[in-house]
């Protein structure tokens, strides 16, 4: 156990490391997901196709390879064919990759939340005069959002635990950490418990977030359901 | 406004490249799980053998070392796609990486023998091993070896790779893999320093496979990278001036200084 005490600055290193990498990919998986489901419901069908088959291919690879690619393969291309030595870092390359899968699942999450919404109220909207920006801010997307907040949700999970992928770059995240400690000790159940208990301790901590944002979201519907 | 801001970080990336690629800075791609060769300690600073010989190495060059860790998989990758300049973490030098790589001279020379539990009659003897499984680090020259020498469909002995050289001691302690094939300088930290390894012992006899384990470990640099005549006086220096033999004696109580040529 005194060896974990020693170690606890690593570890709470890497779960920092492991909080910024969700975030941020939270944040830019979120917004990026929004613009793909709004490609693949878009009323071009050259659009819609092309959003598609871009989301189904990073839906449909491992996030491993995707965060290998984005870290190696990413510079390489463009060093090779602007001549620079342009450097990603093994933060950016990870939240980019964690991002476009995140954004990828999201896309369809939101696809289908929007669908959910009865064609009539878009008519009404129409009949109200609102223009279709105003639509979609007051209309659509508030309704969509709470409909996609249990699955957002589910999908926020697993981003926390894959963030665990970008070690293989070098970044050293809460579980990067823990087996460091574990070989520097030889004591690797008693680190990986450890890591298991904050990652636990991170997901449980987000759950009452989540709570209040369904709350939120969802005022129109309890009050009239009450 | 936004077209001057564009080029503000434009011109930050470029001078940030521009820096990384400064003559005398050398980015060493090691590792961070490979006591005791390297390792972190509880405050999170880089340690062990070979990170004290690439101090000493990189006064004698007169450049200034910056050490990146990564994954052991990454480390060709990273080198050549420019994110480090050299490779200093236990690397064989073997033909297979010889064709992407150039190695320095010889660095360490550490023996590979089988682990196993002691009275189980494993040997070196590939016989003894039919119907068990080998655990070995993935990506490692061993893992070559089991692949190519010693191929399932004849020898009958299973695999399993894993990332790293802690889950490959746990699965040995819970009888998942019945032996590991690995160096014996990292078989003596486990063995004799962690005690748990208690009825686990080498077992048989050092693999003796030149072209396969090469002929020991070296610093790998990009092909044609001058940086490698650099390192090679360095080695030569550190081996003759006796500062390997002190950080050597530190970790183990057998030699793994190459002969010198």
């Amino acid at each position: 156990m005194d060896d974990l005490w020693l170690y606890a600055g690593q570890l709470l290193e890497g779960a920092w490391v492991t909080v910024q990498l969700a975030l941020s990919s939270l944040l830019v998986g979120l917004a990026l997901g929004l613009v793909l489901a709004a490609g693949s419901l878009s009323g071009r069908a050259l659009l819609r196709r092309a959003v598609r088959l871009c989301t189904g291919l990073l839906r449909g690879i491992p996030e491993f390879l995707i965060v290998l690619v984005c870290y190696f393969g990413l510079s390489n291309l463009i060093n090779n064919h602007f001549d620079g030595a342009v450097e990603i870092s093994p933060f950016a390359a990870g939240v980019f990759a964690l991002s476009i899968v995140f954004a990828a699942y999201a896309s369809e999450v939101f696809r289908g939340s929007f669908a959910a919404i009865p064609r009539g109220q878009i008519e009404a909207a129409q009949a109200f005069g609102l223009t279709s920006t105003q639509t979609f801010f007051a209309v659509r997307l508030p309704q969509a959002w709470r409909i996609a907040l249990p699955s957002l949700g589910n999908l926020w999970q697993s981003l926390l635990k894959d963030t665990s992928l970008v070690s293989v770059v070098g970044l050293e995240d809460l579980l990067k950490k823990s087996n460091m400690a574990a070989q520097a000790t030889h004591q690797p159940f008693l680190f990986f418990l450890a890591a298991a208990a904050v990652y636990f301790v991170f997901l449980h901590a987000s759950q009452p977030v989540f709570a209040w944002l369904e709350r939120r979201a969802g005022r129109g519907f309890e009050a009239r359901a009450a | 406004m936004s077209r001057s801001l564009l080029s503000c970080l434009l011109a930050g990336v470029m001078s940030f490249a521009g820096a990384a690629h400064a003559e005398d800075v050398v980015r060493i791609g090691t590792l961070s799980d490979y006591a005791p060769f390297e390792y972190r300690d509880a405050k999170g600073e880089l340690k062990g053998m070979e990170i004290e010989l690439a101090k000493t190495m990189c006064k004698h060059i007169q450049a200034k070392c910056e050490y990146v860790t990564m994954d052991f998989d990454a480390l060709i990758p990273a080198l050549k796609a420019r994110k480090i300049d050299a490779v200093l973490a236990q690397m064989s030098i073997t033909d297979e990486r010889k064709k992407v790589v150039d190695f320095t001279d010889l660095f360490t020379l550490a023996p590979v023998q089988y682990v196993a539990k002691a009275g189980s009659g494993i040997t070196e003897d590939p016989a003894t091993l039919r119907g068990k499984t080998v655990g070995i680090y993935s990506g490692s020259s061993h893992e070559t070896y089991l692949k190519k020498r010693l191929p399932k469909s004849q020898s009958g002995i299973a695999i399993k790779a894993y990332p790293s050289q802690d889950p490959i001691w746990l699965d040995l302690e819970a009888g998942r893999v019945q032996a590991a094939l690995t160096d014996t300088t990292v078989a003596h930290e486990w063995l004799e320093k962690t005690g748990k390894a208690k009825g686990f012992a080498l077992a048989g006899k050092p693999l003796n496979d030149v072209a396969m384990f090469g002929e020991g470990t070296g610093i790998a640099v990009r092909k044609g990278d001058p940086l490698r005549a650099r390192l090679n006086t360095a080695i030569k220096q550190v081996l003759t001036d006796g500062s390997f033999a002190a950080e050597n004696k530190k970790v183990f109580p057998f030699s793994i200084a190459p002969a010198l040529k």
